[in-house]
């Protein structure tokens, strides 16, 4: 029988380390969300992240903005285009699915790691907003845990449960959406993972009413754009046997494609959907998810 | 490996440097395992090149690893240790007077010794003929001369050393100044300089030393034997020019005194007929019978054109006198007195004798008593070919690219007909 070279050897990055200056971060991020919510007020933000309700008042029209923010009412009453603005409402509870599979430990850097750097950064701003925050995650042959977070002052806790979390053996979001508990109590549901164990068909069925999804995938740099210089032999991180590239142009450009392709899939299901998608590299730093991406958290707060 | 020979052995000591190389460079490209996600996109079509993939990776490292043994071993020049393709080394050896003076550096030890010391160090495969460079007409030895012991008496010409810088050839002299073969091996056993005597004249010897050359008034007994074999008048001549030059007339041999030349009669090599010769040398004239030759029984004359007493005959060169150097042999059976001018007969007979004396071993020329340089080459083992072109001795070494070569190309089509960037 021949022996598999590989057996017992595991991803690389199942841990997460709170970064040294993770809450002087946060603050700034919580301040620069502050800014930036107050420039986006009375858009609406992105659909998918959750529609505004709150009635602040009215500003000009501005050229390029969306025909439907129009009060048709100011507009036949003065002859002059204004826009309704509108502020999102808090979102009462917000529900995180969190992938700790075996995948997630890819790296480095690793994407649990970063995947844990943003739960917390999104739990620590939507509960100063007022939210109530739960994060689901499964361990190895357990049934899903949830880490509450309620309030601001819990956050210290909450976030060293947080990174105690490992991702070795745990549940992707394929099965984490089948969980029973996964009710419709939830005002807003954000799913962290790599996406590359689930379909956008398993997330369909949970899609009802008014609760808006948002998804956040995770990639490592060597998934976005392995080194096609080198030989590489890929293996499965949950040891489903492996695949090899022997190095050179041709093979990456076909796995470069069919990544495009993938995310494409997603991003056209998301839009059609009406679901935030915000895709991360785990070389990146989680401020990006909430400055860079446009999305913000404009939805969720 | 006893029975093979190497041109170039150091390519064959490069064998395991290659093997570490070959490793390093194996481990260098064995593909490196990573993990991720994405492993679906990957697997979607490298998979299925996966098992051709793991397939080709080791045969075409093997392959890798015999083009370059292969061509390793053709630099290396191998070939068999075969009676057939043993060499024949040919030893040119000096035997000039410089050859037999002390080398310096060791008592008794004079520079051929110095010299053949170093020929038995190369331990040469193959058999070893030697030649006298002065002498080259004078034979072939299979086995070093017992003569050549000492040192020879013969006047000798220069050795036109570049004639003969040919493969597997070894020159063997003392100084190699100027030479620098490049077929040939070179031998140069080297020495320093040895003041003595260097001239020889009629009232004394001329000795070279440190402090400059001195004049010694004491020449050394010489005499001329075995004179009284010559018949009259020739044995009358050559006494006359005995007495002129104050060597000693010995029917003998004389113990203790060195003989400058030494007169014979010259043997018939073929029974027959005496050969009437003619010979006219312009102021005077000869006449009668020589011994008799294979080539000719007619008439021989000549218009005096040719050196003394030298006759041509068709397709033979018949000698009255035939000189050596120590060494005169008359051919002149019978003749009629000379007609002409005696004295320029005189003149030319004295001549002959001159020529054929020698010298005493101990008189040394200066030039040959100066310090001679100490060179060894070491031409490669080279064969000629039929007209004349250089090539290798290995007779494998072709074949051996011609492997290292197709093993080069398996190992491209092991190693990139299974690639998916081929698909």
């Amino acid at each position: 029988m021949k022996r598999d070279p590989f057996a017992g050897t595991q991803p690389p990055c199942p841990g997460a380390l709170e970064p040294r200056d993770f809450m002087a971060r946060l603050q700034c991020l919580s301040g620069a969300f502050a800014r930036q919510r107050a420039r986006s007020e009375g858009y609406g933000g992105d659909p998918g992240a959750g529609r505004g309700q709150e009635f602040i008042g009215y500003r000009p029209y501005r050229v390029g903005e969306d025909a439907r923010a129009l009060d048709f009412l100011m507009l036949a009453r003065l002859g002059k285009p204004f826009v309704r603005i509108q502020r999102s409402e808090v979102q009462a509870h917000l529900c995180m699915l969190v992938d700790t599979s075996d995948s997630m430990a890819v790296g480095p850097p690793g994407k649990w790691q970063s995947a844990a750097e943003i739960v917390a950064a999104w739990a620590h701003v939507a509960c100063l907003a007022g939210s109530e925050v739960s994060v689901v995650h499964a361990q190895a042959g357990s049934a899903p845990q949830i880490l509450h977070l309620h309030k601001p002052a819990q956050w210290r806790d909450f976030a060293g449960q947080l990174f105690r979390i490992r991702a070795r053996g745990g549940a992707d979001l394929s099965e984490l959406l089948q969980w029973r508990g996964l009710q419709k109590r939830w005002s807003q549901v954000v799913c962290v993972g790599d996406l590359f164990d689930a379909q956008p068909n398993e997330f369909e069925l949970h899609l009802r009413g008014n609760v808006p999804w948002t998804l956040v995938r995770i990639m490592a740099p060597l998934e976005v754009a392995p080194d096609e210089s080198e030989a590489t032999v890929w293996l499965h991180p949950k040891g489903r046997g492996d695949a090899r590239s022997d190095g050179g142009v041709a093979g990456h450009w076909a796995y470069l494609r069919r990544l495009a392709e993938n995310q494409e899939l997603w991003r056209s299901w998301a839009a059609q959907h009406r679901v935030g998608l915000l895709n991360h590299s785990s070389a990146n730093a989680f401020e990006e998810v909430f400055l860079g991406s446009g999305h913000g958290l404009g939805g969720v707060l | 490996m006893s029975d093979l020979a190497w041109d170039r052995p150091f390519a064959v000591w490069l064998l395991p440097l290659l093997a570490v190389a070959w490793w390093l460079l194996v481990v260098a490209r064995r593909p490196k395992p990573q993990f991720t996600g994405s492993h679906a996109l990957w697997s979607v079509d490298e998979g299925k090149a996966a098992e051709g993939s793991k397939r080709g990776f080791w045969p075409a490292r093997f392959w890798e690893l015999g083009a370059m043994a292969l061509a390793l071993l053709a630099l290396a020049g191998p070939s068999l240790k075969s009676k057939d393709q043993e060499v024949t080394w040919t030893v040119l050896v000096d035997r000039s007077a410089s050859m037999y003076l002390d080398h310096g550096t060791e008592k008794g030890i004079t520079r051929m010794d110095r010299a053949l010391q170093r020929l038995r160090d190369w331990d040469l495969s193959g058999s070893t003929q030697f030649v006298d460079a002065g002498l080259l007409d004078f034979g072939v030895f299979q086995q070093w001369p017992e003569a050549w012991k000492s040192a020879p008496r013969a006047r000798r010409k220069p050795v036109a050393w570049s004639h003969w810088d040919r493969p597997n050839v070894l020159w063997m002299t003392d100084d190699a100044n100027g030479l620098d073969p490049v077929h040939a091996s070179l031998i140069a056993s080297g020495g320093q300089y040895q003041p003595g005597p260097v001239a020889l004249a009629d009232q004394g010897i001329l000795i070279e030393g440190e402090g400059g050359i001195r004049f010694d008034g004491d020449v050394p007994a010489m005499s001329v034997g075995g004179g009284d074999s010559w018949p009259q008048p020739w044995s009358g001549y050559a006494k006359l020019w005995c007495e002129d030059r104050g060597l000693i007339w010995s029917p003998n041999r004389v113990p203790g005194v060195f003989e400058a030349l030494h007169l014979a009669l010259m043997e018939a090599s073929h029974p027959g007929e005496a050969l009437v010769f003619d010979l006219n040398m312009g102021a005077y004239r000869m006449e009668g019978t020589c011994r008799p030759s294979p080539a000719s029984r007619e008439r021989l004359s000549t218009d005096g054109k040719v050196s003394p007493w030298a006759l041509e005959a068709v397709g033979a060169r018949h000698e009255l006198i035939a000189s050596e150097p120590g060494l005169l042999r008359l051919g002149v059976v019978d003749w009629k007195p000379v007609q002409g001018d005696l004295a320029a007969f005189a003149m030319d007979f004295a001549r002959i004798l001159d020529g054929a004396r020698v010298l005493p071993d101990f008189v040394v020329p200066s030039s040959e008593r100066g310090a001679a340089m100490a060179r060894e080459v070491r031409a490669g083992r080279f064969l000629e070919g039929p007209d004349g072109e250089k090539m290798t001795s290995s007779p494998w070494a072709p074949w051996l690219s011609v492997g290292a070569l197709l093993c080069l190309l398996a190992s491209f089509g092991m190693g990139y007909s299974r690639s998916p960037r081929d698909r």
